[in-house]
């Protein structure tokens, strides 16, 4: 069967060959106007490098790499901050690229930079009715699934402000029953100590927290942006995760910043050890490909992650027995100060001596970085690509929000094609999380790592660092780990034989009451035919097991089993 | 689309053969044996075709064969991360220019491959085999089974992205946008609409490789923990309850994705059948497998076992089966000892497969494709690692195969010199095309053209056709 039912916008075919645009002819202006807003630096602490003390440092280094018996006696260079001599380009003004006006008959070969005052076409809406079916996708698309009853209370809101309610929730706070059981040390996840919790502790999140799109977008993120705890300690991992967590809202270029020199992503991508002398290209390279660029787009060549590499020098981290990794610093004199080129050739091409600011500050200036982002984001809650319109709304929208996520989201999240295009494979995460919300049941068993891991998503574990394919949840294999899911919760409420004695329920009761079990959900016909079907079938043959009141407990717990293992329940 | 072809196959089934209803156990409820059922289709088969198709009795026979499930079988071994090819035939040897340049890209590494005359590799012999990778020159010294070696295979133009090289790989083109792999595409030509086990990955997810845009496929981790049981349900609730879902999986809705979910639902209740099938009547491995604790090595002991396994007589339908070898090989720091940790667990486990599959008398029906998406960058970088590199090495194994070099070692000569092996990014030219071992694999192995399935297959020589090397 063929995976690719998701189909991922930087992939298909036609918008590929419409993404690998010329630059836009304005670039050249746009970068010679960012760069003569140069902020000045100011040394945080260190003293600014004098060329004395570079030469010093330099006349270090090389004796540093003598054997012991052939140094030189010389005195130690001070600590200074090297200071890049060519200016670095900063970033566009927060209000935006340069006026153009408005587009209304996009080119394919022309670069969007519109703002757009208002929303028009491309961004508009949805207007139809917006009943517990759109609310449902919503709260799907948007979160973990509706509580019971939440998906009626979002429907009754009306769509802007079903949105609004999931981009400004009033607050984080976790409302359900508490983690429990033996699992726990001391009543608690151990996320630093026990394999497994830090899945467990944010799958918590996922099912309790009131913020139910920071948590799918914290996902999204770490989707987006794979770090594993197969390459990075648990304690990293989480503060890693905090970091989008509390980042995601804000500007994405400071998210980048952040990210750039995160522990986790130092020991991830080979950021520590990567010096001048032997620079890494890891970081680099996924960087542009993964994070802002995207692969295959002509965004970038070899030779620019080269040279990113060599500016991305100098970060490193003491280890020691106890403490394992710490003190994760930038150390100067293992940087390359020399002059680095970045997209040689090209109207936005730079030169200087950059660093690993210059870097990220370059990559998310390029003319194809907008576009990305608003692909990668959109591709998180929509199947199918957006129009060629709506691409160039959604890339006016990301420059004039001064690089923020949440009103592309927002927007998003508003789209029509949201509810009116093709349904989209629930992931593993939201499949576990949206059956437990609909049970209002907290994380009272350790088994969801195991389940969710063989269901292809274990959190804090990506395959790699290009994340989970969204394209490929289902398959034989894992379809057995979504069946393990259901059964945990009917074996968790299996009902007592005894209590169906001298019982006269109808197919249609026995019906209701597993749709009731799983918080009312709504299902297609389809679905709901196979139901019924089973509620008749399993009353017309005689039953070998027992008498009818445990045909009729046997009917209920399959019913149950039938509600959230059918494939139409796989999607929403 | 595929879905509706899904169901009008079950609707065609229907018509010539007595109907299975959704949800019984397949043969067993109509009192045919799978072979019966085989041999019926069969039947009709040749009453479409008449006997003048069918010419000689060796067609005949493949016919039987073919009814009976024993197909030619693919085994693919992606190695994951791009393996350091000048690690698994590293050259040290009788050419101490390639030494000399080796010392000078790999100050550290070089020194991982000892030398030893027992590993020095009879086809050139200016390469040695990586001391971990013992399984693969043992395999090579066998003289039942045959190993070609393509010590630096990859394509023009390389991409040192993991995922972009990869896809290339796994579609078999040169294409960022595909969506179905190279080996789905033969199933799609070849396979069954019923039959999700003719294309099995042994593993959690469903290699690219297979991805099909029409036939059913399969993926499977442990074969003998593949069922669908209810709690508190049992009996005729139980098999009723199976019997809708199957009903349900079977019809289109047009939705693509729900219908996706429905094609892997009816799929994953008929892999039941046969995993069912191959835990109660394939014995478990007799030969010695390496005793590290690794996926790897189970999912070559459950395809040994499939492989193994006979219903009423009749092998499982399998075609093509994809598996992933012990380890990540994205050595960009510390590469050793993980790599030959890694590289002795995958070579000594497909060693011990081939004995696993011999002794069960399955070797002649097998060859084997063991990949990775490119090589490492000759030179070493500053975290006694190697950054991603061009050409990689791949191996074909197998009773059938021809013993020999796909393609030449070009040697470590740098870019520029007479004879340079590298090319001017420092990383090492590839002297075969995936492609082109691919379209062999399809026409020498798996008996159908190339073309329609690797792109560019059909090409005449000299206007960009791939060179096909003689493989079986």
């Amino acid at each position: 069967m063929s995976p690719a039912v998701l189909t991922d916008p930087l992939q298909a075919p036609a918008e590929a060959a419409r993404l690998r645009m010329t630059p836009p002819a304005d670039a050249a202006e746009r970068l010679a106007a960012a760069t003569k807003k140069k902020k000045k630096r100011k040394p945080k602490k260190l003293p600014v490098c004098t060329a004395k003390d570079l030469r010093q440092q330099r006349a270090w280094d090389r004796n540093q790499r003598l054997k012991k018996s052939k140094r030189k006696k010389l005195t130690k260079p001070r600590k200074c901050r090297v200071v890049p001599v060519v200016p670095t380009p900063t970033r566009p003004s927060p209000t935006g690229p340069v006026a153009a006006p408005p587009v209304t008959t996009p080119s394919p070969d022309a670069f969007p930079t519109a703002p757009v005052a208002e929303r028009t076409d491309g961004l508009r809406a949805y207007s139809g009715p917006f009943g517990v079916k759109e609310a449902t996708r919503l709260l799907f698309r948007g979160g973990f699934g509706p509580k019971p009853g939440q998906a009626q209370e979002f429907a009754g809101l009306g769509l802007k402000a079903a949105v609004a309610r999931l981009i400004n929730p009033g607050g984080a706070t976790l409302q359900g029953p508490a983690p429990a059981g033996d699992f726990l040390v001391g009543g608690q996840f151990a996320p630093e100590d026990r394999w497994g919790h830090g899945h467990l502790e944010w799958l918590d999140r996922t099912v309790r927290s009131t913020d139910q799109l920071g948590e799918r977008m914290t996902l999204v993120m770490h989707d987006w942006i794979a770090i594993s705890d197969a390459g990075v300690g648990a304690r990293q991992m989480r503060t890693s995760i905090q970091l989008l967590r509390d980042g995601w809202r804000g500007s994405f270029r400071e998210l980048m910043m952040k990210i750039t020199v995160d522990p986790a992503m130092l020991e991830w991508l080979n950021g520590l050890g990567s010096d001048k002398w032997s620079p890494n290209e890891n970081y680099a390279r996924e960087l542009m490909e993964l994070f802002c660029l995207g692969a295959d787009r002509g965004a970038y060549t070899e030779a620019d992650i080269r040279e990113m590499a060599r500016a991305l020098t100098g970060w490193r981290a003491d280890w020691s027995e106890e403490l394992g990794l710490h003190n994760y610093r930038f150390d100067a004199r293992r940087w390359d100060e020399k002059e680095k080129v970045f997209f040689r050739g090209q109207p936005y091409e730079r030169r200087g001596k950059f660093n690993w600011q210059d870097t990220v500050n370059a990559v998310l200036d390029h003319p194809l970085h907008a576009s990305f982002v608003a692909l990668k984001l959109w591709g998180a809650f929509i199947p199918t690509p957006p129009t060629p319109v709506t691409l160039d709304e959604l890339v006016a929208l990301y420059r004039s929000s001064g690089e923020r996520l949440e009103p592309l989201v927002e927007a998003i999240l508003q789209h029509p094609d949201l509810y009116n295009g093709p349904s989209v494979t629930k992931a593993p995460i939201t499949y576990v999380a949206g059956m437990l919300r609909a049970r209002g049941r907290g994380i009272d068993d350790d088994s969801w790592t195991w389940i969710c891991s063989g269901a292809g998503q274990q959190l804090w574990s990506p395959p790699n660092v290009s994340g989970w394919n969204e394209r490929a949840w289902l398959n034989t294999t894992t379809y057995s780990y979504r069946w393990y899911a259901a059964s945990n919760h009917v074996h968790a409420e299996e009902i007592d034989e005894d209590s169906y004695r001298g019982s006269t329920e109808t197919p249609q009761q026995a019906v209701e009451r597993a749709l009731a079990f799983w918080g009312n959900p709504v299902i297609t016909a389809e679905h709901r035919a196979a139901l019924d079907g089973l509620a008749v079938d399993a009353d017309a043959t005689p039953y070998w097991n027992g008498g009818e009141h445990v045909r009729r407990t046997h009917r209920q717990h399959a019913l149950r089993m039938l509600v959230v293992v059918s494939p139409d329940y796989q999607v929403s | 689309m595929h879905c509706q072809d899904y169901a009008r196959s079950h609707a065609l089934a229907g018509a010539g053969l007595p109907m299975i209803e959704p949800g019984m156990p397949d043969p067993a409820g109509t009192g045919l044996t799978r072979r019966s059922v085989m041999l019926r289709s069969l039947g009709l088969g040749m009453a479409v075709y008449g006997a003048s198709a069918l010419g000689g009795v060796d067609q005949v026979e493949a016919a039987i064969n073919d009814a009976l499930g024993e197909h030619k079988v693919l085994v693919s071994v992606f190695v994951d991360g791009g393996w350091d090819a000048l690690s698994v035939l590293a050259p040290f040897g009788n050419d101490h220019r390639h030494e000399a340049r080796l010392a000078e890209l790999r100050p550290g590494l070089a020194a991982s491959v000892a030398r030893d005359g027992a590993n020095v590799f009879a086809a050139d012999p200016s390469l040695s085999w990586h001391p971990a990778a013992a399984g693969l020159r043992d395999l090579w010294n066998d003289p039942v089974l045959g190993v070609a070696v393509a010590p630096a295979i990859g394509y023009s133009s390389p991409n040192y992205s993991h995922f972009t090289s990869r896809h290339f790989w796994e579609v078999g083109a040169l294409e960022v946008s595909g969506t179905t792999g190279w080996m789905g595409r033969y199933l799609d030509r070849v396979g069954r609409a019923d039959v999700p086990i003719q294309g099995v990955t042994m593993g959690g997810s469903l290699s690219p490789s297979l991805a099909t845009s029409n036939v059913p496929v399969a993926a499977v981790y442990d074969i003998d923990a593949y069922r669908y049981d209810y709690r508190g349900a049992s009996g005729r609730v139980a098999a009723a309850a199976t019997a809708e879902l199957r009903a349900l999986a079977a019809k289109a809705s047009g939705d693509t994705q729900r219908d996706q979910a429905r094609l892997v639902t009816g799929a994953s209740f008929r892999l039941v059948d046969d995993m069912s099938a191959a835990a109660t009547t394939a014995p478990t491995s007799v030969t010695s497998y390496p005793a590290d604790s690794s996926h790897f090595i189970d999912s070559l002991k459950d395809t040994a076992r499939l492989l193994g396994t006979r219903v009423s007589g009749a092998a499982l339908p399998i075609r093509c089966v994809a598996l992933r070898a012990h380890g990540g090989y994205d050595t960009h720091s510390a590469q050793e000892p993980a790599f030959s940790t890694n590289l002795r667990i995958t070579t000594q486990g497909i060693k011990a497969f081939w004995a696993d599959l011999t002794a069960r008398g399955q070797q002649d029906r097998v060859a084997m494709l063991v990949w990775s998406e490119f090589g490492r960058r000759p030179a070493e970088n500053g975290s006694a690692g190697c950054d991603h590199g061009a050409a990689g090495s791949a191996f074909v194994i197998g009773p059938s195969v021809r013993q020999g070099l796909i393609g030449e070692f070009p040697g470590l000569v740098t870019h520029g010199a007479a004879g340079a092996g590298l090319m001017r990014d420092g990383n090492l030219r590839a002297t075969s095309d995936f492609r082109g071992l691919y379209a062999a694999l399809l026409e020498q192995w798996l008996g159908t053209d190339a073309d329609g399935i690797v792109p560019g297959a059909g090409n005449r020589p000299g206007a960009g056709a791939f060179i096909r090397p003689r493989l079986f």
